[in-house]
């Protein structure tokens, strides 16, 4: 596969002076920023069409868009459908924001979601690289789904719940995780109860919990032991 | 011929006014001369003295002085006192009067003093001697002034008379105030109290006491304020004894006098016995409505009285226990440990001591003494007797509660069985099974709106834990802040002139940031700031503009235009600022909350608060476009953790509901108006009696 630079980079951020500083930051590393005016309201598509006319090679958009009312929808949106349409996008998201755990439901069509202390502009091009790859549909180890057992080692809140806590032995069999219930097939949903194994999608290979994301998870299975007896 | 020293006139304003500067303390120096003098009483009148040319003059009922007395001592300036003084004749006291600087300043107020006297051992006699200051202005040395002791018949009884004359400047009332209060205090006069508290006192003499007295309406107005005494008003009193040893006794007692608590010194302690008592008072309306004095009335009368006084063989040393001397540090020791610490403005308390054996020094000018041993031993005894109360008080409060919650188990045990046998006698054996099932739902949903609470108080214990913590490090985090001012100075020195144009810009963005880091550190410290807390009168208008303008840098960043139009009327409430910001905060934090909600875009974001006066209520009106409440019913807006927004505590309009009824007024919302959003209107009482 041909090397191929992102030098055309495309900043989305409500935040003008944030804005303006990491487009400075690009211009020191020698990328050419540009940006979306707006305000786009309710207007996902129009900001989508906006990005796709100026043909950046690279998106780097801010989950929160609406505090200074760039938008009133989510950069998460954004960047999804941007990957959709093979446009390479990565989001950025707040320090220690929670928003990271929220993002799980749609973390598997997110390439890259980095919290603003650990981004760096000195990295744009990696980051551009696994979402590159990704569209390629070669994606970077830590991005490549397997199917895998989960097993639900509970369910808080009953059938009111928001989220299961998951343990996925093949990527750690001494940790539960979050998982939205919304990654899990509506079909099965009702036989999901603590102690049962799903099979669905993890991204094994992903070094922290953060990069974890669900994907098919629309299978019950017998607990393995059970299997062997 | 021998040679002597001699002194230039000078000396006497160096000595004098120029050592003893507070006129208050030279005129006290005269009464403590009185009081050396086994005098009872002492009146200080003052003539005319709002402006220059009044006089002063000072009499006393003592065993006034013979002619010789006054030359070899009244005469006499400096004469130290560190020889050992022997007890007064009548009465037994030990003399309190010192080197004479004190009483120089006071004599030479004026242009003129006269001194008549008439004493006790030469009945029919009265003595007098005039000294005339301006008799020095043309003098060499201060020796060349003569003055003569005439003698004459007098049927008058034994005194001493002293009358200043020909003032040089006017005493300010803030002086004669202060004059007042030395005086008032000069001589203990917390020991009424003792009666009250049953303590039994220090060994009794014949003394009939002493009293200065200033002839004044300041005066007059001040006794009768302190001669009202609210010691049993006090929630407890500290009192510490030390005994020859130096072994010191600390107990607690209650408002009768009765002993709470008691516990031997840890240590002894190097310095002469003494006692030290403090009473502290509980400022609060809970405490003061089963009572006869009014809280404002005790207030008042510890404003002034308050502080720790010391008492030297019966008369007051000042600064101790003046406006503004924490000589015990009570105002510190309240700040590091809050909990059961009485502050200056809720205790008055008095450490009497004996100086008979010379353990404490006073300073020249009369103000306190020096810092030895005796001293700091006496300080130190008192702060662990405060330390000791404190850690009692706390032990003693926290096993009030544990035994609360026994109680009240015990209590509802007790209920239950009681219940039963009630069931069993007057429910029919059919019917009981209905009954206690009944029974059982109700528990259950009670214990449900206890869990609740139980949440709720966790919830605000938990941002009460986030509130104190961000105003901690708001204090902490000055520091790096300030640190980013001085890097990037010296960094824009290090920028080469062809690269300064493209740095300025980024500079300038690193500053903006830290600006807006700035006002966002400073809003938890500026809402938490103490005096927002206290209770009074608030003006509503200035409350609003206050926070518009504190919170501009976030209205800012979230490009909301806020205008206000208030009121030019009336707009005082009897309330806290702190209520006030609680509200107004909540309701514009709501507002910012609501244009950010998802799937809801307004390019043009306002916010409008309004105020009004219509006679009967002060009205604040918050108004936005951000959409109007949506999704939620407009009842259940108020309850606790009632939110549309994830991150949302649902707790600030409940804040805003209960601020609102702490102030006596009502809230009401209206979910959409005209002008596009959510409108809340607070109404509250005003502070009536201002008005007209």
């Amino acid at each position: 596969m041909a090397t191929a630079l992102a030098t055309r980079v495309l900043v989305v951020d409500d935040d003008d002076q944030g804005r303006d500083d990491l487009m400075d930051e690009l211009r020191d590393y020698d990328i050419e920023p540009f940006t979306v005016a707006g305000p786009y309201g309710q207007e996902i598509e129009r900001m989508v069409a906006d990005i796709e006319q100026q043909a950046p090679s690279f998106v780097i958009c801010d989950h929160r868009l609406q505090p200074a009312g760039l938008a009133s929808f989510f950069g998460a949106d954004v960047v999804r459908r941007l990957v959709e349409r093979n446009i390479p996008a990565m989001l950025l998201t707040m320090y220690q924001s929670t928003d990271r755990l929220d993002l799980r439901a749609s973390r598997y069509a997110l390439p890259v979601v980095m919290g603003r202390d650990e981004f760096r502009i000195a990295r744009v091009q990696e980051y551009f690289d696994i979402c590159r790859r990704e569209i390629l549909a070669t994606p970077v180890d830590t991005r490549r789904p397997h199917r895998v057992l989960i097993r639900v080692d509970d369910v808080p809140g009953g059938t009111a719940a928001e989220r299961i806590d998951a343990v996925i032995p093949s990527w750690s069999p001494d940790h539960a995780v979050p998982v939205p219930i919304s990654c899990i097939d509506p079909a099965i949903l009702g036989d999901v109860r603590k102690g049962v194994y799903l099979l669905g999608e993890v991204n094994i290979g992903a070094e922290s919990e953060d990069e974890l994301y669900f994907k098919n998870l629309n299978e019950i299975v017998p607990a393995p032991e059970e299997e062997e007896a | 011929m021998l040679e002597r020293l001699r002194f230039s006139p000078d000396i006497l304003s160096r000595l004098g006014e120029e050592l003893v500067p507070e006129i208050d303390q030279g005129i006290v120096e005269l009464a403590k001369n009185a009081y050396d003098a086994d005098a009872t009483e002492c009146r200080i009148s003052l003539n005319e003295v709002h402006a220059a040319g009044g006089s002063i003059r000072i009499v006393d009922n003592g065993t006034g002085l013979t002619a010789d007395n006054i030359r070899q001592g009244w005469l006499v300036i400096g004469r130290s006192s560190k020889q050992r003084k022997a007890l007064t004749p009548i009465y037994g006291r030990l003399p309190v009067g010192d080197k004479g600087l004190g009483r120089l300043a006071a004599l030479r107020l004026g242009q003129r003093v006269t001194l008549t006297t008439r004493p006790r051992s030469e009945p029919g006699i009265e003595h007098r001697v005039t000294i005339d200051w301006d008799a020095y202005t043309d003098a060499e040395v201060v020796e060349d002034v003569g003055f003569e002791v005439t003698t004459s018949p007098s049927g008058a009884p034994s005194g001493t008379e002293i009358e200043i004359s020909g003032i040089n400047a006017a005493l300010g009332r803030g002086t004669v105030n202060r004059l007042a209060r030395s005086l008032l205090l000069l001589s203990d006069p917390f020991a009424a109290a003792e009666e009250l508290a049953q303590v039994t006192a220090l060994p009794t003499t014949i003394d009939p006491g002493f009293k200065a007295i200033l002839v004044t309406e300041e005066f007059s107005d001040l006794q009768a304020k302190v001669d009202q005494s609210y010691f049993g008003d006090a929630e407890y009193r500290v009192h510490a004894e030390l005994d020859e040893n130096g072994g010191g006794v600390f107990s607690i007692l209650d408002w009768k006098g009765d002993t709470l608590h008691r516990a031997r010194s840890e240590s002894p302690y190097d310095t002469g016995p003494f006692t030290f008592d403090l009473w502290v008072f509980i400022l609060d309306g809970r405490n003061f409505s089963t009572r006869n004095s009014t809280m404002s009335e005790v207030r008042e009368w510890l404003n002034q009285v308050g502080g720790v006084h010391i008492y030297e063989d019966g008369i007051r040393v000042p600064p101790y226990g003046g406006p503004g001397n924490d000589w015990l540090e009570l105002n510190l020791r309240r700040a590091r440990s809050p909990e059961m610490r009485p502050s200056t403005n809720t205790s008055v308390g008095r450490v009497r001591l004996s100086n008979a054996d010379r353990g404490y020094t006073q300073k020249t000018d009369r103000v306190g003494y020096i810092e030895n041993q005796a001293f700091l031993e006496m300080r130190r005894c008192c702060g662990d007797a405060l330390d000791w109360a404190a850690r009692v008080l706390i032990r003693e409060r926290d096993r009030v509660r544990q035994t609360e919650k026994a109680a009240a188990k015990k209590q509802s045990e007790r209920v239950t069985q009681r219940l039963e046998r009630v069931l069993d006698k007057s429910v029919q054996i059919t019917d009981r099974k209905k009954v206690d099932d009944a029974i059982a739902l109700f528990v259950k949903e009670s214990e449900r709106e206890t869990r609740s609470l139980r949440d709720e108080l966790q919830l605000y214990r938990s941002l009460a834990t986030a509130g104190m913590t961000s105003a901690v490090f708001a204090h902490e985090i000055g520091r790096p802040l300030d640190m980013i001012d001085k890097g990037i100075e010296a960094l824009q020195r290090l920028i080469p002139e062809d690269q300064r144009e493209n740095a300025d810009r980024r500079i300038k963005t690193i500053s903006a940031a830290k600006v807006r880091l700035n006002s966002f550190v400073s809003i938890p410290l500026t809402l938490l700031a103490k005096r927002k807390r206290r209770s009074g009168r608030t003006n509503v208008n200035s409350c609003i503009l206050g926070l518009v303008d504190l919170l501009k840098p976030i209205t800012d960043f979230f490009k909301v235009t806020v205008t206000t139009s208030l009121t030019e009327h009336y707009s005082d409430i009897n309330g806290s600022e702190a209520l006030i910001d609680g509200i107004c905060l909540n309701l514009l934090m709501n507002s910012l909350n609501a244009f950010q909600r998802e799937n809801f875009a307004q390019t043009d974001r306002q916010i409008r608060i309004s105020t009004e006066y219509d006679g009967s209520n002060v009205a604040m009106t918050v108004a936005d476009n951000a959409g109007g409440i949506d999704g939620l019913d407009i009842d259940d807006i108020w309850l606790p953790g009632v939110t549309t927004s994830p991150e949302g505590t649902g707790f600030g309009l409940t804040i805003v509901r209960d601020s609102v009824t702490d102030l006596g007024g009502s809230v009401e919302a209206i979910p959409v108006t005209e002008f596009g959003g959510a409108e809340f209107i607070v109404r509250l009482p005003p502070m009536r009696s201002l008005i007209d």
